[in-house]
């Protein structure tokens, strides 16, 4: 009998177009448009993708030399000897130290992809989105380190930083590696300073410009390394936004399975099919496990699909197609026992006010606090808790896991909640139909 | 007897929905119930159902008490609701399966009593379209249909033709009919008189939680001791003789419609009626035609509860 019911309650569900519209066709749609939205805004899987910086050099090396030994003659005053400017460059070539010291750092090349262009190459790759970055390193660069390296003046450095509006984070990722090398650099300009300042009372020149190299040359490296950690957990995968919004999408529409199971037995109970039901025998009980059955398929033709869908067209690769199916399996349960739940305090109601403001608020609130609308990590701290109150925080955090081909220990905690969620839901839900089919035959209140 | 009730009643709160009746359904016959809106015809045929309690009295099927195990009745009863009970968005055949299915049809029988069935209902050549696609009318019919399947001994049908056209109207009547000469038990209610008049054997008149009179059609009319109007039409004027109209025997009042017509009210008793005419003919004065207007159920129920069905 119940597979009577069953079949019944699939046929009118694969009847209603509108309803699969909303189901399937809707959360493949958001999740082909926010994960190409919000691409920038995610690495890549299994690796983490290299920012791609342009840097454009508005000066010149060679002239910037010469410039700088004239200021350093005028800076010495006249009757001192010249500086040795070939001495200093193979010394101290600034130049050097920011392309290869810095920039060639096999650390920061895991982060960024650096290229030199022209402002036009720079312009026009910075509008394809193909540089996330265009540093342009200003006119003076050059001298300007050399005399905040040498001389005792400081001048000021402008470096000048144009982001792609896709590529915020990863924006803010390269100004921060920057800040870093120049806040090494300025502690140097500082040290070389104070040195200056303070050493001719105690050392004379020779002294002072012997020593000077030693105060200056802290290895680069080193600060290079002291500021920028690169630091990922061995084992997990990072996620690009095609996986993220699969899941969150389906995390969030599966929750429409359980609002249109919300509306079901009020909705038999008003056609009389019910009624038609119970004179033939059949009891309320049988009815809602039919549905409960009906939403777990419907919940795995939804998730199914969104994960075939991510697969083929999105390009996610899922590494552990079982543990997908159980992740899939423990989900729509949990969304079936909160759906026979709403159905059966909308019953009880006997007006869809519930299942209206279950499906028209809650699972928007729902889809905001569990992280399908955007990433929890650029929310308030607070929401990483509040997540889980939303089944589709805990179905959201379930899947990433599971494409992280996390344990099936780590895994277990998950199948405990969502069990948990089916099991208190429908018991619940049973037992108010089961008070409702009796008042219903006992007239206690006119059904 | 099939179905007999027994100071049956029933209360919703402080509504009393249906207050003591007592119901005598002979097995085979075609048992009209009706009565005005929230008469308590609905609430009874939902105790038979078994889709409501009893709030007390005594309710058997074939000498089974169904208030104590409502199981007896299930298999027997076809129950066709006021409302059309159907999933739309399947087809007439998509319905009838399941249905039948719930009955414990499957396979061969229950393709056969498909078809027996949608022959029955005559809406064979429809039963693969979308219910939402069909006419109120084909609706109708399937939902009786879907009552049908199982082979029931009792049929309740609760206003079956609600809102329909009278081509299929008629089908539906004629339908019962077909039902109670296979022996089927119908219970029917109606706000349409005249579909009681045309194919209920035994009449129940309901209001206000109560069976206010029963029987067949005839001695409904008997009881309620109502008129009969006949409408005369004179070749000159008549209005001067009134007084010799009343002096006819059986006659009850005499009110002239015009100088040469009159309406004459008698008794219901069938001889009154022929008594009255030969009376008349013997007064010679050029009657012209006449027509006699019978008392039926709609007259009877207006004389027994004051108000028209449709109040």
């Amino acid at each position: 009998m119940l597979t009577k019911l069953y079949i019944k309650d699939l046929r009118v569900l694969l009847a209603d177009k509108k309803g699969l519209m909303i189901f399937i066709l809707m959360p493949i749609v958001l999740t082909a448009i926010l994960s190409f939205a919000l691409s920038g805004s995610f690495g890549d899987p299994g690796k983490m993708d290299a920012i791609s910086v342009a840097v454009v050099k508005h000066y010149d090396y060679d002239a910037e030399v010469i410039a700088f030994e004239k200021i350093a003659l005028q800076s010495m005053g006249a009757g001192q000897e010249g500086i040795d400017i070939g001495l200093i460059k193979e010394s101290l070539d600034v130049e050097s130290m920011f392309f290869d010291t810095f920039l060639g750092h096999e650390d920061l090349l895991r982060i960024m992809k650096v290229s030199v262009m022209t402002d036009a190459e720079a312009a026009k790759a910075l509008e394809a989105g193909t540089v996330a970055v265009v540093v342009t390193l200003p006119k003076g660069f050059i001298v300007d380190q050399y005399v905040n390296f040498l001389l005792p003046i400081n001048n000021p450095m402008v470096i000048n930083l144009a982001q792609h509006p896709d590529y915020d984070y990863s924006s803010q990722i390269v100004k921060s590696i920057f800040d870093s090398y120049f806040d090494t650099l300025n502690k140097r300009f500082v040290n070389k300073n104070v040195f200056l300042e303070v050493g001719p009372t105690y050392l004379d020149r020779d002294m002072i410009f012997g020593n000077l190299e030693a105060v200056m040359s802290q290895d680069i490296e080193d600060a290079i390394q002291t500021h920028v950690v690169i630091d990922t957990i061995p084992g997990k995968r990072l996620i690009n936004s095609f996986t993220y919004y699969s899941i969150a999408m389906m995390a969030m529409f599966i929750l429409y399975s359980a609002s249109y199971m919300g509306r079901e037995l009020l909705s038999e109970k008003k056609m009389l099919t019910l009624d038609r039901g119970v004179v033939a025998g059949i009891h309320y009980g049988r009815v809602l496990t039919a549905k409960f059955l009906m939403t777990v398929t419907l919940c795995y033709l939804q998730m199914g699909i969104l994960i075939l869908f991510a697969t083929f067209v999105l390009g996610v690769a899922w590494e552990n197609p079982i543990k997908i199916m159980v992740a899939i399996a423990f989900s729509a349960i949990a969304v079936s026992g909160l759906g026979i739940f709403i159905s059966a305090i909308t019953l009880t109601a006997e007006n869809y006010r519930i299942a209206n403001i279950f499906e028209n608020l809650l699972i928007h609130i729902f889809a905001l606090i569990g992280g399908s609308y955007i990433p929890l990590e650029v929310l308030p701290k607070l929401f990483m808790t509040l997540k889980y109150f939303a089944l589709n925080g805990i179905v959201l955090d379930l899947f990433i896991n599971t494409y992280q081909d996390a344990s099936w220990q780590q895994l277990g905690l998950y199948y405990l909640l969502l069990s948990a969620i089916a099991i208190v839901f429908s018991t619940i839900a049973a037992i108010i139909i089961i008070r409702k089919e009796a008042t219903s035959y006992e007239g206690t209140a006119k059904a | 007897m099939i179905i007999v009730a027994e100071n049956l009643k029933k209360n919703f709160g402080n509504i009393q929905a249906v207050d003591g009746i007592n119901l005598e359904i002979p097995s085979g016959q075609i048992v009209g119930l009706l009565g005005p809106n929230g008469a308590g015809k609905s609430t009874t045929i939902s105790m038979i159902s078994t889709l409501y309690k009893p709030s007390s009295g005594k309710l058997y099927f074939e000498g089974k008490d169904i208030i104590k195990e409502p199981k007896w009745i299930k298999p027997h009863l076809g129950y066709v609701p006021q409302e059309i009970a159907l999933y739309q968005s399947l087809s007439g055949y998509e319905n009838l399966k399941y249905f039948g299915g719930l009955y414990g049809l499957s396979g061969v029988e229950l393709k056969k009593r498909i078809d027996s069935v949608s022959e029955i209902i005559g809406i064979n050549d429809r039963l693969k379209d979308k219910v939402e696609h069909y006419s109120g009318g084909m609706k109708r019919r399937i939902n009786i249909g879907v009552a049908l399947l199982h082979n029931p001994k009792v049929i309740i049908m609760d206003e079956p033709t609600v809102g329909i056209d009278p081509q299929s109207r008629n089908h539906i009547l004629e339908t019962v009919k077909l039902l109670n000469a296979q022996g089927k038990t119908v219970i029917y209610t109606s706000h349409y008189m005249e579909e009681v008049e045309a194919i209920c054997q035994n009449v129940f008149i309901m209001d206000h939680g109560k069976i206010i009179a029963a029987g067949t059609q005839e001695s409904l009319i008997d009881q309620s001791d109502s008129q009969t109007a006949i409408h005369l039409k004179f070749d000159a004027p008549v209005k001067n003789r009134m007084d010799q109209f009343n002096q006819i025997k059986n006659v009850l009042a005499v009110s002239a419609v015009a100088d040469d017509e009159m309406v004459i009210l008698a008794g219901s008793n069938g001889n009154n009626q022929k008594e009255i005419i030969s009376e008349i003919m013997t007064m010679a004065i050029g009657l012209v035609s006449f027509e006699v207007t019978k008392p039926n159920l709609e007259q009877v129920f207006l004389k027994l509860t004051g108000r028209g069905l449709r109040d």
